[in-house]
């Protein structure tokens, strides 16, 4: 805390946390297939948490590198990872929502080219 | 370990299904979050809104009859403060964060999109390996967020990453689009892009228990600073400027 309190006394029982996660633990005994999870070579570093291209672009970067691996594993068991480009199914977003998404798109463009 | 079985895995079968729910004057913002996660989360189920009068507990109750194993409260305050609990139901442990840098799926900003009930890639910083509460947050978080395989509400194809990121000891959740090379000139692996579609949202720990929703705490964050504490400073902080000007 600021304003010179002093700070609140931490719990940390080391102990305790690594009994629970005993308790639980699965994805790591599995085969990557039951979780899908993979983690980053390097720990994701950004100097500056406030600066949100900084921010953003590091995290754009570790999920592009288990995207990457993910695609990897995927060819090199033969799995058909990608949909068919015939395939329609229902998506996160609606085609209304992707419509105005497409329509602010275009607006920031027609925005900058005025600008120039 | 990938691609061979296994004797542990031989009788494994995922079974994680997530209960959904939020206290009772949770806003338009949090409670959008909450339905953008249930989006991401074929495997949950919603129940009705708590309320906040009455005990956490109760939400085990909840959970048991719904057959759950795990739990995101969305617990609202003040209709401005929102705090999400990580639990699993019904021995623990449980989490508590403040959450913060909330953007729901309905901004345009994000353009990305993508099948609902793919199983996403979950993408975790290696920070979480660092320290011992980060390990116990990463398995939790896996839990919760991974599909179950061959989920009747799952499909069967790629096209999304879940990513977590640890920056200056809070939790950073974001949700990308995977999209393939359309002249597939590369490699399949080296010419992906990804098109950010949401939510996302920033989690401060503040508290980690032994139990579901109680419980020894084994985990307290002395850097965390409640919204409370926060706007009574600046408050303060005001208060001294208009007294600074009238003397």
């Amino acid at each position: 805390g600021g304003g010179g309190e002093p700070l609140r006394q931490a719990i940390y029982n080391v102990e305790a946390l690594h009994d629970k996660l005993e308790d639980i633990a699965w994805s790591e005994e599995q085969p990557w297939e039951e979780s899908l999870a993979l983690t980053s070579t390097a720990p994701t570093a950004v100097a500056n948490a406030e600066d949100d291209l900084e921010r953003e672009l590091a995290f754009y970067n570790q999920a592009l590198e288990a995207a990457q691996t993910a695609v990897q594993r995927f060819e090199a068991a033969g799995l058909a990872w990608q949909r068919p480009a015939d395939y329609y199914a229902e998506m996160v977003k609606s085609d209304e929502h992707m419509a105005k998404v497409k329509e602010q798109l275009l607006f920031e463009k027609q925005q900058i080219e005025a600008a120039e | 370990a990938a691609g061979h079985v296994t004797p542990a895995s031989q009788g494994f079968k995922n079974k994680e299904k997530v209960l959904l729910l939020s206290s009772r004057g949770i806003t338009y913002r949090f409670r959008h979050l909450m339905l953008d996660l249930g989006q991401l989360l074929p495997h949950s189920k919603r129940d009705a809104k708590l309320d906040t009068k009455s005990e956490r507990g109760v939400i085990n109750e909840v959970a048991d009859m719904k057959g759950c194993t795990s739990v995101l409260y969305f617990e609202a305050r003040k209709h401005k403060d929102l705090y999400l609990w990580l639990a699993k139901a019904p021995g623990g442990p449980s989490v508590k964060f403040h959450v913060t840098n909330v953007h729901t799926l309905e901004e345009l900003k994000l353009s990305g999109n993508h099948l609902r009930g793919s199983r996403p890639v979950l993408s975790f910083d290696r920070n979480f390996e660092e320290q011992p509460h980060l390990q116990l947050l990463k398995e939790m978080f896996t839990q919760m967020f991974a599909t179950p395989k061959r989920h009747h509400k799952s499909k069967p194809f790629f096209d999304h990453v879940t990513s977590f990121s640890v920056v200056d000891g809070r939790v950073w959740l974001r949700n990308y689009q995977v999209v393939p090379d359309p002249d597939k000139k590369k490699e399949a692996a080296e010419g992906l892009a990804l098109v950010e579609v949401g939510p996302r949202a920033c989690l401060q720990p503040i508290k980690m228990f032994a139990g579901s929703f109680g419980g020894p705490v084994i985990y307290e964050n002395a850097e965390y600073v409640s919204p409370n504490t926060i706007r009574s400073m600046l408050k303060r902080q005001q208060q001294g400027k208009y007294v600074a000007k009238v003397q």
